[in-house]
């Protein structure tokens, strides 16, 4: 390949696009294949429970920007270790590794079942795990450039034509289901809070990309709060639709209620039909963006640890596995469920915890530094 | 007559015996091959005179121009053996020998009479002969022409006589003149055949390179717009242009313009296309990694936005890099219209390259596989229409998409008065038999024209066959895997694009990048001219103000 001499870094990004990075992460299977558990918990205050979470998760996210901050030029594997030493660094590392390959793994076993049941009902989830799956693979094998361009690209065509087609939903909105629309028991949304987690989740990439962002004017903290302002948006009217349209009664026994959302629109005097067709179409591309960042994660730090300048090895070793396991056991909507809340606590854990007590001894080491030099 | 009666015809043979057919036959080989041994024989020998002579010449030089005239005469005589079209005219200069070497078809000779032998073999009043004893006199008082260049090297001036220039060469002098006398039989400036245009300027590029710079030139006098000119084809020796504006150009990119180029290595440069596959990036991509055009306003253009140009001759097109997506789907009409009406034909073209891929494979993906999509009444009815053609939907396109390639194949090929014939063939008679014929239904008809009329409409001729390439793999996909096999094919289609380099730059340019959004106005839409004050941020101009010579 010519490489040419006056080539601009084209593995650097903008604040923005670090930011349009969490949101392409955050925006993909929860969407669909999320709904219920929340209208489980929630009840009609799914939408304040998105709400609140998107403010909570952004905390945890700003406390990421600010903990790469304390080391600019390094990535999370690099400044774990000398944080914590190097046993606890690295059951640090293992634990955010095993998080990205929990996302992808579930997402995939998630997406390909929803693709299944609404699509192709005779045809197995392997085979549409495996098609999306070499998606990724073609995607992950490019350079960091490439894979930046294309989620901006997709993300910023497929996100306001999914959001337009289920915003339809409103044609069939009742109102009555949304009453009372502020909740006389609050503990109960607070209770419902960590199950938004799966709707935010992927921002941990922040640690791993954070090294990448130049340094502008722009403030990467103003730039992740408007990602979860963005993200928040369109999972709160997610959840006035969801349970305006079905009631909460109704999408706490519903599979996939924002599916059922699709269903249930009716255009007088269009062409359209069968909304969830369309609504699916617009959600493939946002679960690829999402699947995308979750292989390149685990695939990133495999290349970091190991030294290595080229991380495509590592893309053809671990994606075997991850579609093993997300498509090939017998029993797997269980296997799915199960491993959903173990990557939940792994998740809630590393942002609320781990994350924290990590700023705490960066600030308490620099501060030490600081002393000692003047 | 009774004595011619009887007088019987022998056989030369029998009369001389060594005359037989067969001693002849045998005469007539040796003779044979002592010919061929005596012709090769001659070719050693020429070529090893030759070696011998370049012993004495530098490097990559044929021979050494001597101060004798007859010695020059005969290595440049060597050298053009069997070429019956170059020409050699010894005269006397003023007492002096001299020698005119051209090029027949390719010089004008009337130039050559006019201002060199006129001058010369006019006779000297009460002036001593023999005055042309340096090439400075010769230059300076002697030869009228404007276009002279001095020669020491034999390579050059071989190649100045075969590009048309007159050689002269005088005794006593070891150096030689080569006059601009080149002319030659050429195509005039023309419409463009291959881009479309309503309101932009109509005349076009032809195969002359001088012409075409001068075409260029008129529409600029800017001194910062260079033109540099360098020799492809180690047989063919083509000029190509580089054209660019020095002050806007991203630095380093003529350089690696010019690194690329040098690294070609081939004996012929006949056609643009070689240079273009030669200098870019991805080979095996169906996608066009250079901006070609034939219309000069449209390289201007593309010049002041920091590109380079490069203009090969005999050719009628010139191509710029970096290529970029916006870039390709612009068209000169875009800025002869209303910004608003521009913006429209550039999202009307970026709907037809959308309709051009997808549209046949997104009809397969719903009538095999998600019928429940379209209102009852049309499934019912496609459902009808379907049920009288035997064969699959897939197979019925794929047919369809023969023949379109088939027609569109025909039309190219074809003398013009012809393909308007093949046209009403294509499109009447076949359109309309198939159908009643029973072998396509008529909605599949209707696609296939659409999909043919959106590719039409693409104003980059390969672009537009980079999608038709890519129709079929589509089709394939939506056969195997309905509309998701369809989206699935259009990410991987994405990937490609973004992955795809022109000269460092992203092929995809500023389309949905955060950091290039202001390009947007010039890209996806066209903006007012008055918002257009800098340059495309996705080139990498050294100047991005559209106002003034920054260069001081």
């Amino acid at each position: 390949m010519i490489t040419v001499a006056n080539l601009e870094a084209k593995s650097k990004m903008s604040p923005w696009q670090l930011a349009l990075l969490v949101a392409a992460i955050g925006i993909g299977t929860e969407i669909i294949g999320g709904g219920r558990a929340l209208a489980q918990s929630a009840g009609e205050y799914e939408w304040l429970a998105f709400l609140l979470g998107a403010i909570c998760f952004c905390g945890a996210a700003l406390m990421m920007v600010r903990l790469a901050q304390v080391y600019p030029d390094q990535d999370f594997v690099e400044y774990i270790p000398k944080l914590w030493g190097k046993v606890l660094g690295s059951l640090i590392i293992a634990m955010l590794f095993f998080l990205f390959v929990g996302y992808f793994t579930l997402t995939l076993g998630v997406f390909s079942r929803v693709i299944t049941i609404f699509m192709f009902d005779r045809t197995p989830p392997e085979i549409i795990g495996i098609a999306m799956a070499i998606a990724c693979v073609y995607l992950a094998l490019q350079d960091f450039g490439t894979i930046l361009r294309t989620i901006q690209l997709i993300f910023l065509v497929t996100v306001p034509v999914f959001f337009l087609i289920f915003s339809t939903g409103v044609f069939s909105l009742q109102f009555d289901n949304l009453q009372p629309l502020w909740p006389q028991d609050i503990m109960k949304v607070m209770k419902a809070l960590p199950d938004t987690w799966g709707a935010y989740a992927g921002y941990e990439i922040i640690l791993l990309l954070f090294p990448l962002v130049y340094r502008c004017n722009t403030n990467p903290n103003i730039t992740i709060a408007s990602s979860f302002g963005c993200m928040g948006f369109i999972y709160i009217v997610f959840g006035l639709l969801t349970i305006g349209v079905l009631s909460a009664e109704n999408a706490q026994n519903l599979a996939y209620p924002a599916m059922e959302v699709a269903r249930f629109v009716e255009l007088p005097g269009t062409f359209l039909e069968r909304l969830e067709t369309y609504v699916l179409g617009g959600w493939i591309p946002n679960v690829f963006t999402s699947l995308i960042l979750y292989l390149y994660a685990p695939v990133y730090m495999l290349k970091r640890l190991s030294g290595h300048a080229d991380h495509r090895p590592w893309v053809l070793l671990l994606i075997p596995w991850l579609v093993f396991f997300s498509t090939f056991f017998t029993d797997m909507n269980n296997v799915l469920q199960d491993m959903s809340k173990i990557i939940k606590v792994t998740g809630l854990v590393f942002s609320f915890i781990i994350i924290p007590a990590s700023l705490v001894l960066a600030w308490f080491k620099k501060r030490g530094k600081d002393h000692a030099a003047t | 007559m009774s004595g011619d009666k009887q007088m019987k015809i022998h056989k030369l043979s029998a009369a001389v015996s060594h005359a037989s057919l067969d001693k002849a036959k045998e005469k007539l080989a040796l003779l044979r091959k002592l010919t061929n041994q005596g012709a090769e024989l001659g070719e050693e020998l020429s070529q090893i005179v030759g070696k011998m002579r370049q012993i004495a010449a530098p490097e990559k030089q044929p021979f050494l121009f001597t101060q004798r005239l007859a010695d020059n005469e005969h290595l440049l005589r060597v050298t053009f053996r069997d070429c019956d079209d170059i020409k050699f005219r010894k005269f006397n200069a003023r007492g002096t020998e001299a020698l005119i070497v051209y090029l027949d078809g390719m010089t004008d000779v009337t130039l050559i009479e006019k201002n060199v032998m006129e001058t010369l073999m006019e006779p000297t009043k009460g002036k001593r002969e023999g005055v042309i004893s340096d090439i400075n006199t010769l230059v300076n008082t002697l030869v009228t022409s404007a276009s002279l260049t001095l020669i020491s090297n034999a390579r050059e001036a071989l190649e100045a006589i075969m590009v048309g220039n007159a050689l002269l060469m005088i005794d006593q002098i070891a150096e030689g003149l080569t006059i601009g006398t080149s002319k030659h039989v050429k195509r005039g400036i023309e419409e463009a055949k291959s881009e479309g245009a309503i309101r932009a300027p109509f005349d076009a590029f032809n195969e002359t390179l001088k012409d075409n710079i001068v075409l260029i030139r008129r529409r600029s006098r800017d001194t910062n717009l260079k033109v540099k000119i360098i020799k492809l084809g180690d047989r063919t020796k083509t000029s190509v242009a580089l054209v660019y504006v020095a002050n806007l150009v991203k630095p380093g990119l003529l350089e690696e313009v010019e690194r690329r180029l040098n690294t070609i290595q081939t004996d012929q440069i006949l056609l643009s296309y070689t240079v273009e596959e030669a200098i870019s990036e991805h080979p095996w991509t169906p996608f066009p990694q250079t901006l070609s055009s034939e219309k000069p306003e449209k390289v201007v253009a593309n010049i002041y936005e920091g590109r380079v140009a490069i203009i090969v001759d005999n050719t009628p097109f010139a191509l710029m890099v970096p290529c970029t997506y916006s870039a390709i789907m612009q068209s000169v009409d875009d800025f002869t219209v209303q910004p608003v009406i521009g913006s429209l034909l550039r999202i009307t073209r970026h709907g037809a390259a959308f309709i051009a891929i997808y549209l046949p494979a997104i009809y397969i993906a719903i009538v095999s596989y998600h019928p429940g999509v379209l209102p009852t009444p049309l499934a019912i009815s496609i459902a009808e229409l379907r049920a009288r053609t035997p064969f699959p939907s897939f197979l019925e396109a794929l047919m369809m998409e023969a023949l379109l390639e088939l027609f569109q194949e025909a039309v190219v090929r074809l003398p013009r008065k012809l393909a308007s014939a093949a046209s009403v063939v294509g499109g009447f008679v076949i359109g309309t038999t198939v159908v009643q014929a029973g072998l396509v239904n008529p909605l599949l008809v209707v696609i296939t024209a659409v999909t043919a009329i959106a590719s039409f409409s693409i104003s980059n001729y390969n672009f537009s066959i980079a999608l038709r390439a890519l129709r079929v793999p589509m089709l394939i996909a939506a056969t195997v895997l309905g509309i998701y096999g369809v989206i699935i094919t259009a990410l991987m289609i994405t990937i490609h694009l973004c992955s795809l380099r022109s000269f460092g730059e992203s092929w995809l340019g500023g389309i949905t990048d955060l950091t290039l959004l202001e390009d947007w106005k010039d890209g996806l839409v066209r903006f007012p001219n008055k918002f257009l004050r800098t340059r495309p941020k996705e080139i990498g101009p050294q100047d991005r103000g559209r106002t003034g010579d920054n260069s001081g």
